[in-house]
């Protein structure tokens, strides 16, 4: 009876899980389907596959416009993020009086908010100091939100046996700054890289804030929703599985780095 | 001869506890300092003072009689090596041991140069460009060593630097270490909880527990006439009486025991509570028959083979809740349950005052 049982719930979580999976792949399949669409609606009957799509994207300046600023906005916010993230996270680990622990509550705060706040501050503060909007706005937002992230993945790579290094690094002469750069930031190498990584993907689609801090230099989602307010069109499509397939790229990778550190240390030990 | 090192009135506590009280020690330069103590005794706080990693609350630390109180780590004439070596896993084996020198700012030529005359003094020549994660536990151990000695400290500090290596290669490395030693010149201080490893590599060596210094000096004076009961114990295997002294002659003193009188040689201290010592291997069995003064008379509890000696316990009717270590290099020695007589010498006794401890 237990066998029978066994066998029933396995196969419906077998079925619960594809179930789950197709709720949530299957729009985005969908999305990836109709950009190789022939015709010009991006709805069935599929009459594909063609590449029309893609080279109309890339034909399109302001499309390109958007995918550059995009790029350039994920890799400055996410570097600021990362940079600034890597020294909070130090810092609250080996300075860490119950000052700085609660300090680190506010590091961490900017994830309870929603973009849309965060946005709308931002706004406000520019306008107060008449500053214009821009590409630096935007940047300056992503940063701001994602910071957090950064210093809770780096915090949780800060291991205790760093802090022997970096005493043997002192008592070899070495300064501040150079324990920071010769010690702490080669034994961070990979926690900051897949920090960096993740701040990037969460900026490349990430829209409120884009959208707000604005004004001719968009990005590619700003740039993407403005094209979707003429109707559809597979050339939408077509961008969507381009965002789609960087970010999942990049998660991979991402999640590739976590594995092969774990596999690492599982070896080392 | 210069003081290497000088320690005067340390004092450290942490919270509600004394870690260190009134540490006093002065150490030759170029001579072989080993701390030996418990866990806990303090002796890993004392080297930490030293390096700079911490400060004492109180006290002076002086290094060729200059003060280095209050300087950072990295501005002390010190260098360490770590209980887990602390080797920088993403640099290569050279750039480890290059490390102090590049922070002192030395060119690369200069650096490479220096790198490899150490590498050579710890037989590591050919391993300069290995990975550290590619080196075995007494090569990483040897690299430790190499990295901090080419700053050319004049303490070098060592933090139970043989703790993580297997018995054998423990030897090995003390006897490489005391061959560094010489060779450099330089003073090493070398924290350690292993009586035999300490005994070994010593010139000074200094017993610590509770925080404070039990005794200090040549291994073989503390060994033959430690200073306080725990000096007597902790080096060691030991046994020990309490009595009281009877009286006092040039030809030696007499001291009131659980087992009776015994006669000692060595010079008795002031007042009249003392603990009489004597090792395990300055007891004999007596011969059976034999008409000499026996030290103790009892039964054998325990028998055990230890290579180049039998150990007994044995246990006497008069002090039934003392046990007695006797060391027997006889091939055939007494069955457990078998009555004995020990002997010993006046000489092999030593007495310690029965003071606070």
């Amino acid at each position: 009876m237990t066998g029978a049982r066994k066998l029933g719930g396995h196969s419906f979580r077998l079925g619960y899980v594809a179930a789950v999976l197709v709720f949530i792949y299957l729009p985005v399949a969908a999305l990836i389907l109709f950009a190789f669409q022939s015709s010009s609606v991006p709805v069935p009957p599929f009459d594909g596959p063609s590449l029309r799509w893609f080279e109309a994207v890339f034909a399109d300046r302001r499309m390109t416009d958007a995918l550059r600023n995009s790029l350039l906005v994920g890799a400055a916010s996410s570097a600021i993020a990362t940079a600034f993230g890597m020294l909070a996270a130090y810092a609250t680990a080996r300075y860490g009086g119950p000052w700085l622990r609660r300090l680190q509550g506010l590091f961490l705060l900017p994830l309870t908010i929603s973009y849309i706040i965060v946005g709308m501050g931002l706004l406000i503060t520019l306008m107060w100091f008449q500053i214009p909007k821009s590409l630096g706005a935007v940047i300056l937002g992503h940063a701001v939100m994602h910071m957090p992230i950064a210093i809770a993945l780096i915090s949780s790579q800060i291991k205790p046996d760093m802090l022997t290094l970096e005493r043997a690094a002192r008592d070899l002469g070495a300064k501040e700054w150079q324990v920071i750069a010769h010690v702490v930031m080669p034994s961070l190498t990979w926690p900051m890289v897949a920090a960096f990584l993740l701040c990037f993907t969460l900026s490349w689609d990430e829209f409120i804030i884009a959208l707000l801090l604005s004004r001719f230099d968009v990005t590619l989602p700003v740039e993407i929703w403005s094209q979707l307010r003429s109707g559809l069109n597979p050339k939408t499509n077509a961008i969507g599985s381009v965002v789609f397939m960087a970010s999942a790229v990049l998660v991979i990778f991402v999640e590739w780095i976590v594995l092969m550190k774990q596999g690492k240390q599982e070896k080392s030990q | 001869m210069s003081r290497g090192l000088h320690l005067q009135g340390i004092e450290k506590r942490l919270g509600q506890q004394d870690v260190l009280r009134g540490i006093d020690l002065t150490a030759a330069s170029g001579s072989y300092v080993v701390l030996l103590g418990p866990s806990g005794s303090g002796k890993t706080t004392l080297l930490n003072i030293v390096a700079g990693f911490e400060e004492a609350d109180q006290g002076l630390v002086m290094i060729d009689d200059e003060d280095v109180g209050g300087l950072p780590p990295r501005l002390r004439p010190t260098a360490t090596v770590f209980q887990d070596y602390a080797l920088f896993p993403h640099m290569s084996v050279a750039d480890n041991v290059g490390f102090g020198l590049r922070m002192h700012g030395l060119g690369k030529a200069e650096r490479d140069r220096q790198v490899a005359e150490v590498l050579a003094l710890v037989d590591l020549a050919s391993f300069a460009d290995r990975r550290i994660d590619q080196l075995s536990g007494g090569q990483r151990q040897r690299v430790a060593v190499a990295r901090s000695l080419v700053v050319r400290p004049k303490v070098l500090l060592l933090d139970e630097p043989l703790g993580a290596l297997d018995l054998s290669l423990r030897r090995q490395m003390q006897r490489e270490l005391r061959i560094l030693q010489k060779k450099s010149g330089t003073t090493f201080l070398h924290v350690t909880h292993d009586q035999e490893e300490a005994m070994s590599l010593a010139d000074l060596l200094v017993v610590m527990n509770g925080g404070r210094i039990e005794d200090a000096g040549p291994p073989d004076r503390i060994f033959d006439s430690p200073a306080s009961l725990f000096a007597a114990t902790f080096v060691g295997e030991n046994n020990v009486l309490r009595g009281r002294i009877t009286s006092r002659a040039k030809t030696g003193t007499v001291i009131e025991t659980a087992l009776g009188p015994v006669k000692v040689q060595s010079e008795a201290p002031e007042g009249d509570e003392v603990y009489v010592t004597v090792r395990p291997n300055r007891l004999r069995l007596a011969t059976p028959g034999s008409r000499a003064k026996h030290f103790l008379r009892g039964t054998v509890e325990e028998v055990t083979f230890l290579g180049t000696y039998y150990g007994l316990r044995v246990r006497t009717e008069v002090a039934p809740d003392m046990a007695f270590h006797v060391h027997s290099d006889d091939r055939t020695p007494p069955e457990p349950g078998a009555e004995i007589a020990v002997t010993a010498e006046p000489s092999a006794f030593s007495i310690i005052a029965a003071k606070a401890s």
